[in-house]
């Protein structure tokens, strides 16, 4: 058994034990016919605090050994920060290391170490200057005598650095729980400036290098990726359509009513539209041809978002209030996913088929963000009582899910466990709607 | 002699005037015009030209809803009849009107997209009821793309129905 799988047994008994949920499928339907959901969870994450502190992985990562002070500094922060970031870990940095790590070069004192707690430690060293650097990098485990489980070397120009530093994270992640780690991939989302105003915004999941993708003035929103693109929807004046980064911002697909909020899913896009004058899900080639229609209902159908095995979930209200629908990519096979709350939207699927998740913003009193199991009917409460938590979005590996928050004092993008534990900040600012390219 | 004298005589009295008469229409042509000075005097009365009324246009008050509902109050009813009256008296309406519907911040961008629609078509029904020409009514939303409210008063005028000239 790995860290984490020892670590996800002991939190999901306690989960079960404090959210005590049990099977779901319980909307109650009164006599005058509106529907009645039984309410969302309250965030019960019972923390036992005389468990023994075995269910993270405290790794050691003092900063770099080199001649080229930005260079050890900035690698070592990202190798720092990711760990931080992850759950399941705990860092334990260079201001916590008491004896001279430098002067054993790439090797470890492993028993200095084992003092502070380290299951593991890294240690790494920078050769040449920005135009030709080296990183050669160790990670060792405390029960290894000494000789590190993984080691490599990088070379090339500096810019490549903050890249090498996610790819090492990212294997001793998979050394440590069994699966490769998700740094390196990166997340978008759109930004109001002010009413009338908004941009989409791409950078690295870390929160580094955010920049504005989008083309024109006016509203860019509802960002996605797609064939090393990223898709979104712009309202003008002359309509509401979805374009992307590779046509800058010109239409790809439109027509009468608005047309929006696409997700690519393989060859196609799906899309809500109201070209029938109530709002459907759509599919079109990525190039805007070969429309097909996949919902007839009364209701609103909007947010399609891509699940495994050429399944969508979205949003519906054909049954009173907003809740979480899944169905086959033809449009065949609906099913109603969520049956707790009254206001259910934004659906993001987890893509390991191991892993039968839906995210979702859930509105109380505020929106938080919530998980709910599609086999199990098990609803998580990842936020509750700091504003309003919306627009999850999994990581690659469904480990961390992204959402933006308003809350106070600290608006951004978050990224938070499964569990609701280990909620760090990555993009400080007004945000909306994180997408996180797969 | 003197009948070739007279002769010459005569020629060139007739050359003399015709000079002059040259002259005169040169100078003439080079005369400023009077500037139409009209602040001393009074202007004539201009002829009567038979104007048709000009007819006030008819507006679509901007209709207000509750929180998450496209349901229209009788304050919203109100105000939409008093429009459609308005139209009904008008000879040529040549109505085109778009109805654009908001929403407030408190929601998921596509949803209130489709949430500021709902609302649009929802006056759209209620205009037609009352006898508007539907063809020439169309409908849209901004979502809440173009809301400002921060507090429950902001956020009540953020969730509306505007009508214009489409």
């Amino acid at each position: 058994m790995t860290w984490i799988e020892f670590r996800h047994r002991w939190l999901r008994a306690a989960l079960v034990l404090g959210l005590a949920f049990g099977p779901i499928a319980l909307s109650v339907v009164p006599a005058n016919g509106q529907e009645e959901a039984l309410p969302l969870p309250e965030d019960k994450i019972v923390v036992d605090i005389d468990a023994p502190d075995e269910d993270v992985f405290r790794i050691g990562v003092p900063n770099l050994i080199g001649k080229s002070t930005q260079h050890t500094a900035t690698g070592g922060a990202v190798l720092q920060n990711d760990f931080r970031l992850m759950p399941g870990f705990r860092v334990i940095g260079p201001t916590s290391v008491r004896h001279d790590y430098a002067s054993l070069g790439l090797a470890v004192d492993l028993g200095a170490w084992a003092m502070l707690g380290a299951n593991g430690v890294i240690k790494g060293q920078v050769f040449g200057d920005a135009a030709a650097l080296s990183v050669e990098l160790r990670f060792y485990q405390s029960s290894g005598g000494g000789v590190p489980v993984l080691r490599r070397t990088y070379r090339g120009p500096a810019t490549e650095l903050r890249k090498w530093m996610h790819t090492f994270v990212n294997e001793v992640i998979g050394v440590v729980t069994g699966t490769y780690g998700p740094f390196g991939t990166e997340i978008a989302f759109a930004r109001k400036h002010r009413p009338g105003h908004k941009s989409v915004y791409a950078a690295g999941m870390d929160g580094y290098g955010v920049r504005k993708v989008s083309s024109g003035q006016g509203i860019s929103m509802l960002p996605t990726f797609g064939k090393g693109s990223i898709w979104y929807t712009r309202m003008t004046k002359q309509g509401t359509f979805i374009t992307n980064t590779r046509v800058g911002g010109k239409r790809v697909i439109g027509g009468k009513g608005i047309t929006m909020a696409p997700a690519i899913c393989g060859e196609r896009m799906y899309f809500s539209s109201s070209r029938s004058g109530n709002y459907e899900i759509y599919s079109a080639s990525l190039e805007g041809k070969g429309l097909r229609r996949l919902t007839r209902s009364r209701g609103i159908d909007v947010s399609p978002t891509c699940g495994p095995g050429g399944k969508l979930a979205f949003v519906s209200d054909r049954h009173g209030s907003p809740q979480i629908f899944a169905m086959k990519n033809d449009g065949t096979n609906v099913q109603r996913v969520t049956f707790r709350g009254s206001h259910n939207q934004t659906p993001v699927w987890c893509r390991d088929s191991k892993q039968p998740l839906i995210a979702f913003s859930g509105r109380d009193k505020n929106f938080d963000i919530f998980t709910v199991n599609l086999e199990t009917q098990e609803y998580h409460r990842l936020t509750q009582g700091q504003g309003d938590n919306k627009d999850p979005a999994f990581s690659p590996d469904c480990r961390l899910i992204a959402f933006s928050s308003n809350r106070r004092g600290s608006p951004g993008v978050y990224l938070s466990g499964q569990d609701g534990l280990d909620q760090n900040q990555v993009i400080a600012g007004t945000a909306e709607t994180v997408r996180w390219a797969r | 002699m003197k009948t070739h004298l007279n002769s010459s005589l005569t020629v060139l009295v007739c050359l003399t005037l015709f000079a002059t008469m040259l002259v005169g229409c040169k100078k003439d042509a080079e005369e400023p015009e009077a500037e139409d000075t009209t602040g001393s005097e009074i202007p004539e009365p201009e002829p009567e030209i038979a104007v048709e009324p000009v007819e006030e246009p008819c507006v679509v008050e901007t209709v207000y809803f509750a929180f998450d509902s496209s349901e229209l109050d009788s304050s919203a009813r109100a105000a939409l009849q008093e429009a459609v009256e308005c139209y009904r008296g008008q000879q040529d309406p040549g109505l085109s009107l778009l109805l654009t519907g908001a929403a407030d911040p408190r929601g998921t961008e596509e949803y209130n997209i489709a949430l500021g629609e709902r609302r649009a078509q929802a006056v759209r029904s209620y205009l037609v009821s009352l006898g508007l020409d539907g063809s020439s009514v169309s409908t849209t939303s901004v979502g809440e793309e173009m809301a400002s409210g921060t507090d429950e008063a902001g956020w009540a005028r953020d969730r509306n129905v505007a009508g214009s000239e489409n």
